[in-house]
């Protein structure tokens, strides 16, 4: 069955994309196509506003194999994962099942306790979870998202997981440019072309066209800019993609850059986690030599999805 | 999301005292509470009374977790999540369930029980399901629709070799 997907995904792989990821990987495009054709390990993180990792392991070990992920304490790899949604262990929301790159995120935004924090594309909530968990439940966290029907499974899982510090709102996120709050931490985790989620979801390589990535590119300068001008001075932006595309990372952060004096890109980090710098040219334009300190992440780094993320404080 | 309002004290002590006496409990809860037009109590982080919501009122899709409901002036029926919370202190109306009926309550059946008329708090093993209400002889699933499983689920503990 995941031969014959791996054939779909090839024949539906247009040329242009694959001459994209070829300037981009080099000499490691065959490591990263053969990773694109290996299925994602599953992955899950402790939800520790319910129930300690000890505890979690004791009630699964008997039924799973976890294996630790090097750079996060709370999360695990589950080997024979299957039907890991259909235990009474994930229904009473003991656990989340989340892809382990998109843990990165809210790792690098290091939200504490009783800080405010807005999460400006927060649906379906694995990354809300995540940060109201790393909260310790504390604060305030505003979760929005633009879409009636993401908005649904958004409050679901706050509700599973045990969340009581947040809001959720249901708004264009550029709208709040109007509202007068101000945040300690802000997640721009931006809707993308997703190329990096292409092991997931073989529908993402069909629906692929440059004219998207550059549309996309245009909402994220606007939505990094919204979140930008709600960060406190001193607090903190991660934006982050689970694409590839230039255009729709580096580019983003480097507008951001050169839209805000008071905006500083931080050297980020987590240990036992490989990644790459942040790319300065691309395609005849440069970007500013800050962007460097934006984090990569190829499938075949981590075994996981490509991804994309940055942290920017405001001074 | 349907009119919500912070709750008085007054109404807040009387869900207090409507859960105190049911399971014999004092609770202590840290929460802002808030009730919206259908009777649905939702508890929230402190802070949401230092936010200004005037900016975000007609945006705002759910404050803080869903608690519990008024069954009626003297019934409050429990969240899946309060039960959580409040479980592991009741001393009475804890029904412990066999792994037949924990897979039956999953499923949104009603079990066959007889006991005292009320809610009742649900618990298998040393996880608690939510709440129920208990009419004499069976007792009532209220767990809601999005919460119920349709296929066999997966139960089991380190003691316990899974299904």
């Amino acid at each position: 069955m995941w031969r014959a997907l791996c054939l779909v995904m090839e024949l539906v792989l247009k040329d242009e994309f694959l001459n994209r990821i070829r300037l981009l990987m080099g000499e490691e495009m065959d490591v990263f196509i053969e990773y694109c054709r290996k299925p994602l390990p599953t992955t899950i993180r402790v939800n520790t506003i319910k129930i300690s990792k000890n505890e979690l392991l004791r009630k699964l070990g008997a039924r799973y194999t976890l294996e630790p992920i090097p750079w996060y304490a709370d999360a695990f790899i589950v080997r024979d994962g299957f039907s890991l949604g259909n235990t009474l262990e994930h229904v009473l929301g003991y656990f989340y099942i989340q892809e382990a790159a998109s843990m990165i995120p809210p790792l690098i935004l290091a939200p504490k306790e009783n800080e405010w924090v807005l999460d400006l594309c927060a649906a379906p909530g694995s990354k809300a979870t995540q940060i109201a968990q790393l909260m310790r439940n504390t604060g305030l966290l505003i979760a929005n998202d633009v879409r009636i029907d993401r908005i649904k499974p958004l409050v679901a899982n706050l509700q599973r997981c045990g969340v009581t510090n947040c809001i959720v709102t249901m708004m264009d996120g550029n709208l709040f440019r109007e509202v007068r709050l101000s945040f300690d931490k802000v997640l721009v985790d931006a809707p993308c072309s997703s190329e990096g989620a292409i092991r997931k979801d073989f529908k993402i390589a069909k629906m692929w066209n440059p004219k998207m990535i550059l549309k996309l590119s245009r909402l994220q300068k606007k939505l990094i800019a919204t979140g930008f001008m709600r960060l406190k001075e001193g607090g903190r932006l991660v934006y982050s993609t689970c694409t590839l595309a230039p255009e729709e990372n580096e580019e983003v952060v480097d507008f951001l850059l050169k839209k805000y004096e008071n905006a500083e890109i931080e050297k980020i980090g987590l240990k036992g986690l490989k990644f790459r710098e942040g790319i300065v040219e691309w395609k005849g334009k440069r970007y500013d030599d800050e962007v460097r300190h934006c984090m990569r992440i190829y499938p075949q780094d981590n075994d996981t999805e490509g991804f994309f993320v940055a942290s920017i404080i405001k001074k | 999301m349907k009119e919500v309002r912070i709750m008085g004290h007054e109404e807040v002590r009387r869900v207090l005292e409507i859960i105190s006496q049911r399971f014999s409990i004092e609770p202590k809860l840290n929460y802002v509470f808030l009730i919206d037009n259908r009777g649905k109590v939702f508890i929230c982080s402190p802070d949401i009374v230092k936010l200004d919501l005037k900016p975000l009122w007609r945006r705002i899709q759910r404050i803080g977790l869903y608690f519990g409901f008024f069954e009626s002036s003297t019934k409050f029926r429990l969240s899946v999540e309060a039960s959580q919370l409040l479980g592991k202190i009741a001393k009475k109306n804890v029904v412990e369930l066999t792994e037949e009926e924990a897979l039956k309550w999953l499923n949104g059946l009603d079990l066959e029980r007889k006991m005292e008329r009320g809610i009742v708090i649900l618990k298998y093993g040393d996880d608690f399901l939510g709440s129920g209400l208990s009419m004499g002889g069976k007792i009532k699933n209220l767990l809601p629709k999005e919460r119920r499983v349709k296929r066999e689920l997966k139960l089991g503990s380190s003691e316990e070799p899974a299904l």
